[in-house]
């Protein structure tokens, strides 16, 4: 059932392997910057 | 437990702010649109604050961190779908087609606007009807989590705790409205966001840094309890195996269904008709998207790193913690306990009161308008009801009928925090908004972007979602049919499907089966217009 493979063979990032955990966290985080970097450049912007 | 001393002094401070926030409310609510919609000229900061404060509870913090607890890391893809749809989608694409429309149509509710932009009596009430009847078991699940937090850690019994925590949120809702409501979200969500940040740094610290406690978490994968590893769970840093029994849980229950649902909450999209222009929602999108990243990231990272802490001190993972007793709820709540210095502790059991208190004080908000102005200011007309009830068009009248609808809606609320299980909060919290997205969002998604939006269509996604959503909790998603029990009941059986359906959440049945449902009655009803006649 496990596919995981023994500790010396995996690769870490930040001490996860598993990439769909990792690409989680760097997506939340990208989310969050494009959210401040909209907000930041639509601050003045008139809508509507 | 906390030093009472400490946390009640803490507290007086924290209520003295609240009281003065709800006064300033108070003070500037004098119609009902001040009322319903706190003027239509909130701040944007204001908003950041209110709409994080709203979306995240106690269940977001105690009930899902015990979640991360026991299934690990793969739940901060939620994370992601609450910043990328719960901020970026809803406030940029649904938010300013809902003000503007809303400010068009001169609507004060999510069901006012519904009714309004469809001209139809039937998605008003219908909407409101909704709202009446499922909100109270969201509201109730919060209101239990919150007394349950206060029981546990000031030893306060629970009724009265419960009766506590409702009374002092109460006046503030019933006397200054949305004003008030977002004001008081508004220190909430500070509280939130400062308490969280210093749990997170605290607890790396404690565990010897970002990598290292990572990597020591990687390597626990070999202590995943048998039950949970032949259901598909691979570690607490990776995600279940593909297709198990815990991938449909985390992807279709806990990602899926909590990331979409949020888009169609009621109490949530209210909040974009409270600002006046686009600017402002514009303005208010970096923090209500760093609010999210915070608050459930330290959540869901901080809750799997409990495991790391527990087996280091005493060789057990924090299922099996003898104080949890196999309760993912108490899971977060005794770590803080266990591992922060005692201020932070009065700090957390702060950020739980105000997660608390922030979201039940939106939903007694909406449930009150949704039977004051929604139900009441409309049906009270029928001759059914004795002249001296029926009040009158002046918006004073409308003001007093939306606060007794609140207060009545409170009640209720409360009543059912006395009947309803302990364990219900995290899953009343996921039915809830799965109940919302199956409802209302492809009726709202029509109504805020279609220039001809189908009435025939909107009604046939509200009822066939709504009935669709029901038919598979009662009888199919076997985490509610099984407690449930009317599947049992009828046909002997406690789901009438097997696996891998009897994981799949309703709103992955209903949504669809809703988008149908509108997308065949607007083709109906476009078949019906009158075929215009050729100049």
């Amino acid at each position: 059932m496990r596919r995981w493979a023994p500790v010396e063979e995996r690769s870490y990032m930040f001490g996860i392997d598993d990439p769909w955990v990792f690409s989680g966290y760097v997506l939340s985080i990208a989310c969050t910057v494009i959210a401040v970097i909209y907000g930041w450049w639509k601050w003045n912007e008139e809508v509507d | 437990m906390v030093d009472p001393l400490l946390f009640w002094l803490a507290t007086l401070v924290y209520g003295v702010v609240l009281v003065y926030l709800a006064y300033l409310g108070y003070k500037k609510t004098k119609s009902c649109s001040d009322y319903l919609l706190a003027g239509r000229n909130i701040h944007p900061l204001i908003l950041g604050f209110s709409y994080g404060a709203t979306f995240i509870s106690t269940s977001a913090i105690v009930g899902f961190g015990g979640v991360a607890a026991r299934l690990g890391m793969g739940i901060i893809w939620l994370t992601m779908l609450n910043i990328s749809v719960g901020v970026l989608v809803a406030f940029i694409v649904y938010g300013k087609p809902t003000r503007r429309i809303g400010q068009r149509l001169g609507a004060l509710t999510f069901p006012d606007l519904l009714g309004k932009v469809y001209k139809s009596n039937f998605m008003q009430y219908g909407t409101g009807l909704m709202i009446l009847v499922g909100m109270p078991l969201y509201s109730s699940a919060v209101l239990i989590g919150g007394s349950r937090f206060l029981e546990t850690t000031l030893s306060v019994p629970y009724a009265w705790a419960a009766i506590g925590l409702t009374l002092v949120t109460a006046a503030y809702v019933v006397t200054g409205g949305l004003r008030a409501v977002m004001y008081t979200d508004a220190l909430q969500g500070a509280i939130m966001i400062f308490g969280m940040s210093l749990i997170m740094i605290l607890t790396f610290v404690a565990l010897g840094g970002v990598t290292s406690s990572f990597e020591a978490l990687t390597d626990m994968s070999s202590l995943v309890p048998e039950g949970l590893a032949s259901a598909g769970m691979t570690g607490w840093t990776s995600f279940p195996e593909l297709g198990s029994n815990i991938w449909y849980v985390m992807v279709t229950t806990i990602i899926m269904g909590v990331g979409i649902g949020v888009l169609a909450q009621p109490q949530l999209a209210v909040r974009f008709m409270t600002v006046k222009d686009g600017r402002a929602l514009n303005r208010a999108v970096p923090l209500g998207a760093l609010f999210i990243l915070i608050t459930t990231g330290v959540t869901y990272t901080m809750g799997p790193l409990t495991n790391l802490y527990f087996y280091r001190e005493i060789g057990e993972i924090s299922i099996n913690h003898p104080d949890v007793a196999g309760n993912v709820d108490k899971i977060v709540p005794l770590f803080i306990n266990t591992v922060m210095p005692e201020w932070l502790v009065v700090i957390f059991a702060l950020v739980l009161l105000a997660a608390a208190m922030s979201t039940m004080s939106s939903l007694f908000h909406v449930m009150g308008s949704a039977a004051g102005h929604d139900l009441w200011v409309h049906m009270r007309r029928s001759k059914i009801w004795p002249e001296g009830l029926r009040g009158s068009d002046e918006d004073a009248s409308k003001l007093r009928v939306n606060k007794i609808g609140t207060g009545v809606m409170i009640l209720i609320s409360l009543g059912l925090a006395f009947i309803m299980p302990g364990s219900i909060i995290a899953r009343a919290t996921a039915m809830f908004m799965g109940l919302c997205a199956a409802a209302f969002l492809p009726a709202y998604t029509m109504a805020v972007f279609s220039k001809r939006p189908s009435l025939i269509g909107a009604k046939a996604s509200l009822v066939v979602g709504t009935v669709s959503w029901g038919l598979w909790t009662l009888f199919v998603h076997v985490a509610e049919s099984e407690p449930l029990g009317l599947a049992k009941l009828l046909t002997g059986e406690t789901a009438v499907l097997g696996f891998p359906y009897t994981v799949i959440d309703s709103l992955f049945i209903a949504l669809p089966l809703s988008v149908a449902a509108l997308l065949i009655g607007t083709w109906i009803e476009r078949r019906r217009e009158p075929v215009p006649a050729e100049a």
